[in-house]
């Protein structure tokens, strides 16, 4: 521990920035998963939403709409897996150096 | 490993999960010989509870349901299965590929493996089913190109710590080719991990397919599956009815008993490593 810091303050200043790039990757993960599991849960409870839309076009074989939700589903992907590397860069500058 | 020998050094958690895939298989095989009625044999009231005539009741058209879960069986493990070995096949050969070869085959194949993997699984199998139509090969070869990325990814990490060492060296100086060197000094090597792997991709592949069938999608009526009976028959629910139950306790049950063995095959080889 440094010496003179009190337990949280080495908490917050040595161990969290080091712990946060995979809790940041594991919950970019969970939200990804959650994203694709939203289709299952919409046709579950009947709920009208993209995923039902999506299920019930490719049933009907309506290509443009399932391309559509297809890559808004895709988008979101991406800019959340975006965003964690962004964060977890930001919570520790270390990963900006190339290994 | 004899059967014996098995019996002895193995922990009671792997014994039992062979117990429940030895189970599974039996089952699976021997449906026609063990079920007391047909797939689709109509046989009685809807959703007659459990009984004598009938084991678990009937299911909502009165189709006897112990027996649509011994030919489900049959149906979703021999898919599941098709579908590992396809993925596993395609994944190593190209994560090998990528790794022994290097340069822009590496970079093409890693490039794929990403586009594919951009989109999220179940939304990109729903694109594909919706160009191809739900018949069961194009199922069975969309999921496969699905998963081979898993494999891929895996292999091709693997490969790349294999070929550096000197024993690949040697058998590129001595001039073998590159199928050889990969079928002779990597496969041996990164088995164990990858059939891991493909015991857990198993159960994946698996819970995939119930929820396609689950959303209509996957294996069609009246064939039976477990995925899409839990399906037709969720309504039971509301009425206080276990039907569902039984289809959604069999996927459970089949996908613990085969993490059960993929624990003790990780365990086994973690332990080699270590010594």
């Amino acid at each position: 521990m440094a010496p003179g810091r009190c337990l949280e303050d080495s908490f917050i200043h040595h161990a969290l920035p080091n712990a946060f790039a995979p809790i940041i990757n594991i919950i970019a993960i969970d939200l990804a998963y959650l994203i694709s599991g939203v289709v299952v849960v919409e046709v579950v409870f009947v709920y009208p939403g993209l995923g039902q839309l999506l299920v019930d076009s490719v049933s009907k074989r309506d290509l443009p709409v399932v391309q559509a939700s297809g890559i808004i589903f895709a988008t979101i992907y991406v800019f959340l897996n975006l965003i964690a590397d962004i964060l977890s860069i930001l919570a520790n500058p270390k990963l900006k150096k190339p290994h | 490993m004899t059967i014996k020998q098995f019996l002895i050094t193995s922990p009671l958690s792997a014994r039992i999960g062979f117990g429940i895939v030895l189970l599974n298989l039996f089952a699976a095989s021997f449906a026609p010989v063990i079920a007391p009625y047909t797939e689709n044999e109509i046989v009685g009231d809807i959703w007659l509870a459990s009984s004598y005539k009938h084991f678990l009741g009937t299911d909502q058209l009165g189709r006897d349901l112990f027996s649509r879960i011994l030919y489900g069986a049959r149906n979703t493990i021999s898919i599941a299965f098709l579908i590992t070995f396809l993925s596993f096949t395609m994944g190593t050969i190209g994560g090998f590929i990528a790794a022994t070869l290097k340069g822009w085959t590496d970079q093409l194949l890693v490039c794929i493996v990403d586009m594919i993997m951009a989109f999220p699984t179940l939304i990109f199998a729903l694109l594909i089913l919706s160009v191809t139509g739900t018949s069961i090969p194009a199922l069975v070869v969309i999921i496969a190109i699905l998963d081979s990325t898993k494999f891929f990814r895996l292999s091709r990490a693997l490969g790349m710590d294999i070929v550096v060492m000197d024993f690949v060296e040697v058998a590129r100086l001595r001039g073998e080719g590159v199928w050889w060197i990969i079928s002779h000094e990597i496969l041996p090597n990164a088995a164990p991990a990858l059939i891991a792997e493909c015991a857990i991709r198993f159960c994946f592949v698996f819970l995939f397919i119930s929820a396609l069938s689950f959303l209509g999608l996957g294996i069609q009526p009246p064939a039976a599956d477990w995925g899409s009976m839990v399906k037709e028959n969720a309504s039971a629910i509301t009425f206080g009815i276990p039907v569902p139950l039984w289809p959604a306790g069999s996927i459970a049950f089949l996908t613990i008993g085969v993490n059960l063995i993929a624990d003790w095959f990780l365990n086994i080889n973690s332990q080699i490593r270590n010594v």
